[in-house]
């Protein structure tokens, strides 16, 4: 009995979680918590990850953000094959991401669109192939990416809609993409070889989610304590307390407030 | 001295029959007799010579093509160009064979035997029959390779005046060669042959034993000046092709092609010529174009089909591998009666070197790899669904950034930014709805950073904007503009 079960046990079909391959690679994904996360330590290089996103715009290239620019520094090209928008060069020299590496594929339909994700995938001349799978991708199209995405030339990311992570799925990484307040929140849902479900949260945007103050409280100079500071300059070393008092009931400034940049406009439809 | 000649007896009819094996009896014509005919016609009793009148008794339902001399001329030019790798001067003649100057070139190609073997394989790939004569003079390589009986036709034959031992021709064996030879295969006038005939002269020896003044008197000047020059007396000197400019190759299919993975197999000893004709004159093609004729007549429109290489290159591989994607894409609904391949745009030859030990790992892209794959993408997407972006030295958002087709220069990595700006940016910025003091744009939208004015332009269209950063409901951040000049909301690009 021993004997068969460990005859079939060295099928080639069957994956034991045991079995990681030693060489199994990974890029490092740029968040710390995230490379905890992973059992790897970072996104896998065998295979694809998915990345189910709820809503775009909540942070989801900030997330590959790290890796591309890591990636763009050598010669192979970052593909973006589909993408819902088209990319804007200066921000992406901002974030670190060599245009001369950047190449956008625009298919006409379903067809070419898997076509040319797989021949992208089979290539070692891409560095990394980011498709935007659009709804009529089935889990058989998946398996042949991620077929072609077996050999680790590249890193290979796909995009799906929202309502995804109900049907199962060949890839080697699924993580759900959500916002969750400031930050953008993570699943994990499967990761090959490793134990899956981990959640986490990652403050990508902080810059921009900071919600920048209404004008009006803004801290302002106080000509009435003026003469104090005066005082104060040649004796000590000053405060910012002492020096910037708020004053609310300014009008003028008021005006500057957000709030009232909409107010203020005409009403047009 | 050594040349190689190369006779062609059956290219009349092989020029329509090679690329599609015919089963029909098929016989090519010319002045109204029959010149050759295929396998099925020989079995049914057509030989070459008989008229056009007793070979439609004979068979039916034959085939008559009339010869066509100018496609025999352009598929001898094509072997032309394939024989150029072997030996430096190839000589085009006037009986379809063409002669090959071998002094100097076994070094080259280790040895005649294994010439002999790397010439029958191409000649093999592309599907002609042919006879060898090898002597020490072009008009005996010629004669010899006349002969049914003599001339070398298999891999693996072996000439008997050669000595394989010391790379030499044995030249008492040659003249016995010669000696045997009918006169009926030299190239003269058929008065000549007439006269020999009555004089009871078959052989070449017969006449070789009268004396030369003898030959010149009774049988005329020049034919004794070509005497000389086949017994190595008298120079020859030969005169070598010349490249042809521009690569054109044609096929014409006698059936007619209906579907297009049929039309593959001709295409692919077409790109191997191509390929060939690249390699003798050392160049790199940057695009070749496919031309399916699919009616009889040569001025009607026909399909055309470009294919564009990112790099100029000569890899008949790849060139296959293009021309399938692009045939893929091609609804046929009239057979294909010809199919002509044309490259005009070279470039000189410049090999790199590639790294012996190639890294494992990501970065392994090489040069090759990325062309083929951008070449992939191209033929079956089209030019425009490659893009690269580009970014400029402007103020409006629109202006900086531009999508470019691969032809264009490479975009510059210079940083020319140094704010916050989305990754993403709307093909079209998109009208917004304010209602009580509130955005809408699918949803509510919360400004969070601003206003950035950008105003530029005064001197076409003024544009002033207050760009604002807004949050949307449910969690995507937002790149909103509020343009001055009339006084509404735009949302134009995506932090991602």
């Amino acid at each position: 009995m021993k004997n068969a079960l460990s005859q079939l046990l060295q099928h080639p079909k069957i994956w034991q979680a045991s079995a990681v391959s030693p060489t199994e690679q990974c890029l490092p994904t740029g968040h710390n918590a995230l490379n905890q996360a992973l059992h790897l330590g970072g996104w896998p290089l065998f295979g694809l990850s998915e990345l189910i996103c709820h809503n775009s715009g909540i942070g989801e290239m900030q997330l590959l953000r790290p890796t591309l620019a890591q990636l763009s520094q050598q010669t192979g090209y970052l593909l973006l094959i589909a993408p819902p928008c088209v990319p804007y060069g200066p921000a992406w020299q901002y974030a670190g991401i060599r245009l001369s590496q950047l190449r956008i594929i625009q298919p006409r339909n379903h067809a070419d669109l898997l076509w040319a994700t797989e021949q992208a995938l089979r290539s070692p001349a891409c560095a990394a192939v980011i498709s935007w799978l659009d709804k009529k991708a089935r889990a058989n199209d998946l398996r042949k990416l991620q077929l072609a995405a077996q050999a680790p030339h590249n890193w290979g990311v796909i995009f799906r809609h929202k309502g995804a992570e109900k049907n199962a799925s060949p890839v080697s990484l699924r993580i759900t993409l959500h916002s969750q307040g400031d930050s953008l929140a993570l699943k994990i849902l499967k990761q090959r070889g490793g134990w899956s479900g981990q959640q986490l949260q990652l403050d990508l945007q902080q810059a921009l989610q900071f919600t920048q103050q209404d004008a009006a409280d803004w801290p302002v100079y106080h000509p009435a304590t003026s003469h104090m500071i005066s005082n104060q300059l040649t004796n000590k070393a000053i405060t910012p307390d002492v020096l910037l008092v708020h004053r609310t009931a300014n009008k003028r400034i008021h005006e500057n407030t957000l709030s009232h940049r909409l107010a203020s406009t005409p009403h047009k439809q | 001295m050594l040349y190689l000649s190369l006779a062609l007896p059956l290219l009349p009819l092989e020029i329509f029959a090679r690329q599609t094996p015919v089963d029909s009896p098929l016989i090519i014509l010319e002045k109204q007799r029959v010149l050759c005919c295929n396998k099925t016609a020989m079995q049914q009793g057509i030989k070459p010579g008989i008229s056009l009148g007793t070979a439609t008794a004979l068979s039916a339902q034959s085939r008559f093509i009339e010869r066509s001399p100018q496609q025999e001329q352009q598929a001898l030019q094509q072997l032309g160009v394939l024989c150029y790798g072997f030996s430096p001067t190839v000589v085009l003649q006037h009986n379809n064979s063409l002669c090959l100057d071998l002094t100097g070139c076994l070094k080259l190609h280790n040895g005649l035997q294994s010439l002999q073997h790397q010439l029958a394989q191409c000649l093999q790939d592309l599907g002609y029959s042919y006879r060898l004569g090898l002597a020490d003079t072009p008009k005996a390589a010629t004669l010899l390779s006349q002969c049914r009986h003599s001339a070398i036709s298999t891999i693996g034959k072996h000439f008997p005046q050669f000595d394989y031992q010391t790379q030499h021709i044995d030249t008492p064996g040659l003249n016995r060669l010669l000696a045997k030879q009918p006169l009926s295969h030299l190239d003269c006038d058929a008065k000549l042959k007439n006269k020999w005939h009555k004089l009871g002269f078959s052989q070449l020896e017969h006449l070789l034993r009268l004396p030369a003044r003898a030959i010149g008197r009774r049988f005329g000047k020049d034919f004794l000046r070509y005497l000389q020059q086949l017994r190595g007396e008298y120079p020859d000197p030969q005169q070598g092709i010349a490249m042809p400019e521009d690569f054109i190759s044609e096929q014409v299919f006698i059936d007619g092609i209906q579907q297009t993975e049929q039309l593959l197999f001709p295409a692919r000893r077409m790109l191997d010529e191509l390929s060939h004709y690249l390699t003798a004159r050392q160049l790199w093609c940057h695009g070749f174009q496919w031309q399916l004729q699919t009616h009889q007549q040569a001025a009607s429109p026909c399909h055309k089909l470009h294919i564009q290489l990112t790099q100029a290159q000569n890899s008949a591989v790849h060139f296959l591998l293009l021309t399938r994607l692009k045939f893929e894409g091609l609804y046929l609904n009239d057979a294909v009666q010809s199919l002509r391949l044309r490259a005009e745009h070279f470039s000189p030859a410049c090999q790199q070197s590639k790294a012996l030990f190639a890294d494992i790992g990501i970065n392994t892209a090489d040069d090759d790899e990325i062309q083929q794959l951008l070449d992939k993408l191209r033929t079956r997407l089209g030019e425009q669904a490659i893009l690269q972006c580009q970014a400029r030295d402007e103020h409006l958002p629109e202006r900086a950034c531009q999508l470019v087709p691969l032809q264009s220069p490479s975009p510059n990595d210079t940083n020319t930014s140094s704010k916050q700006r989305p990754l993403w940016l709307f093909p079209q910025a998109m009208s917004l709805h304010k209602r009580h003091n509130t955005l809408y744009w699918q949803g509510q939208l919360q400004l969070l950073q601003g206003p950035e004015r950008i105003d530029s332009c005064w001197w076409q269209e003024k544009t002033a904007r207050d760009y604002y950063v807004a949050r949307h409901e449910n969690g995507g951040i937002y790149w909103i503009y509020h343009d001055l000049s009339c006084q509404r909301w735009y949302v134009q690009g995506l932090f991602a």
